[in-house]
């Protein structure tokens, strides 16, 4: 019995990490924009797609079609902001607007993939031949210790980036207040740029991994969903909270998926992240974000 | 050094600035005047670039000013913005970094801190702090030392004596005619305009965007004008 809650833990950590990956590219955005990137699901979806070519189609090796799908998802990343909120930031336009662009684009990117694609389904060829390492009755797949490997690099990578380079300090000086950033010779066009190509690198790089873990239709970008909830827990804007609430938040469904079942599980989720909003609204980084105005 | 000429503003149908014209001279304390709202932080945030004037030219060093807020700030020309607007979250040390971002040398940058130091010796006590936690005084401060740590050679104060004890008010004051002292120009805009006054070589005196007086700071010190609406007439010393 402990053995199959360990092996559920196992499971659910290793769902968190994509969650994971999904909730930082969210956040990162929310803390240097303030608005909820729900396009951000459109760029998983692109990806997704485009990791299929490279890996399925072209056979790159796995590590190779993971990092052309980032590149991808990068350039895609830069495109959206510019397409989509660039006129926004020019004209200082009021918050909605960056949230009624962003689902405007996801909703768009979607269809243009179901357009191209139609609703079939589309498998990744499985990045190992043999997925499965057992240790006595426990169960390994070694596609999730790849993930949870690549998902701690990555954001390790992520937070020296952020804490220890100019450019890091930069995002930070953004996040928190933007005008003054400038007074201080911030060019906050390149740090917005950087930070949607960051953001859709990790976007692309989840959209692969979704997509070998799971099939690839148009609307698997709906999974920004897990990645919102998770930063929402953890505190929006916030990277480790946000990397803490999707950890939790895959461990808790598969968990409730276990104990409840397929169809209960994300009710019981939903109900117990609106409780524990209530007590904590804040989040678990217990910081408030203010929404600009 | 810096020259406006006629600049014009609108935030919608209100208008901030209306043909404002004035020169600052190289080394001097230039001060702004003026009421609550009479469009002192309006013309700051169009010379530091945070706000494109609808009309008028602004002349720096004899050539037009940049147009982006980076770029101005490169070109010698910092904002110390009203309210401070320290990075709260960031320590003091961090925000000190942050005002030499166009610094690209780590060694100039240390060197510059320590100068900032021995001007403000409470910021070393609290490098680690995080600037949010320092007080109002401290953080102000933090606010023109972070500003410092540039170089410019013009710097734009935006009340810097605002919501402070009467004490840190003049040691604030202490410190602009430091800052001349070392080359740098000051313009200055302040509610507390006999201070203000009384430290400019020369000012002017902005009403609901419009510009009313202008001439050296002893003059409008003594104008009977600038005495009744700014100095609280029967008061003077």
């Amino acid at each position: 019995m402990v053995l199959f809650y360990v092996q559920q833990l196992i499971n659910g950590v290793s769902r968190g990490a994509v969650y994971a990956l999904i909730a930082v590219g969210f956040a990162l955005i929310f803390s240097v924009l303030k608005f909820s990137n729900f396009a951000h699901g459109g760029l998983i979806s692109v990806a997704a797609y485009a990791g299929y070519y490279f890996s399925t189609k072209f056979d790159f090796p796995p590590v190779i079609a993971i990092l052309c799908t980032a590149l991808i998802g990068a350039v895609m990343g830069i495109i959206l902001n510019y397409i989509a909120f660039y006129n926004l930031q020019r004209r200082n336009s009021p918050n909605i607007f960056y949230f009624v662009s962003s689902i405007t684009c996801g909703i768009l990117f979607m269809n243009i993939l179901t357009l191209m694609f139609g609703t079939t389904f589309y498998a990744i060829k499985p990045f190992f031949k043999n997925n499965i390492i057992k240790i006595g009755n426990l169960i390994i797949l070694k596609m999730d210790i790849m993930i949870l490997a690549l998902t701690f690099v990555l954001l390790a990578a992520l937070m020296l980036l952020i804490n220890r380079t100019k450019m890091g300090l930069a995002l930070r000086m953004v996040s928190i207040d933007k005008d003054t950033a400038m007074l201080m010779g911030v060019n906050s066009s390149v740090v917005i740029t950087v930070t949607f190509s960051i953001a859709g690198a990790l976007a692309g790089i989840s959209g692969i991994l979704l997509g070998a873990n799971f099939t690839i239709d148009p609307f698997l970008g709906n999974m920004v969903v897990k990645g919102f909830i998770a930063s929402v827990i953890g505190g929006l804007g916030s990277l480790p909270g946000a990397i803490i609430g999707a950890i939790l938040l895959g461990v808790m469904e598969v968990i409730f998926t276990v104990l409840v079942g397929d169809i209960l599980s994300p009710a019981i989720i939903f109900v117990m992240t609106l409780i524990f909003l209530l007590i904590r609204p804040q989040g678990i980084s217990g910081h408030f974000v203010t929404e600009k105005a | 050094m810096l020259s406006v000429n006629n600049l014009s503003l609108s935030y919608g149908k209100n208008r901030a600035l209306s043909n404002v014209s004035f020169e600052v001279q190289q080394g001097e304390i230039f001060s702004i005047i003026g009421a609550n709202g009479a469009g002192k932080s309006s013309l700051l945030r169009c010379i530091s670039g945070l706000v494109k004037p609808m009309e008028g030219t602004i002349y720096y060093e004899g050539k037009p000013l940049p147009k982006e807020p980076h770029k101005i700030t490169a070109a010698g020309i910092v904002h110390v913005p009203e309210g401070r607007r320290i990075f709260a979250p960031l320590t003091v040390k961090e925000n000190l970094k942050a005002g030499a971002f166009l610094v690209k040398s780590r060694s100039e940058i240390e060197a510059r801190i320590e100068e900032q130091y021995k001007i403000f010796p409470r910021l070393k006590e609290r490098e680690n702090q995080y600037a949010g936690t320092l007080s109002g005084g401290e953080q102000q401060m933090l606010a023109i030392a972070r500003a410092l740590m540039s170089r410019p050679k013009l710097i734009l104060l935006d009340e810097p004596s605002l919501g402070l004890a009467p004490l840190v008010v003049k040691e604030v004051f202490r410190i602009i005619e430091l800052i001349r002292e070392q080359g740098v120009t000051v313009l200055l805009v302040e509610q507390n305009a006999k201070k203000a006054l009384s430290l400019a070589d020369h000012a002017v005196v902005l009403e609901n965007g419009i510009i009313r007086k202008t001439g050296t700071g002893k003059e409008l010190l003594n104008d009977q004008v600038v005495k009744e609406a700014y100095l609280g007439a029967g008061h003077s010393d």
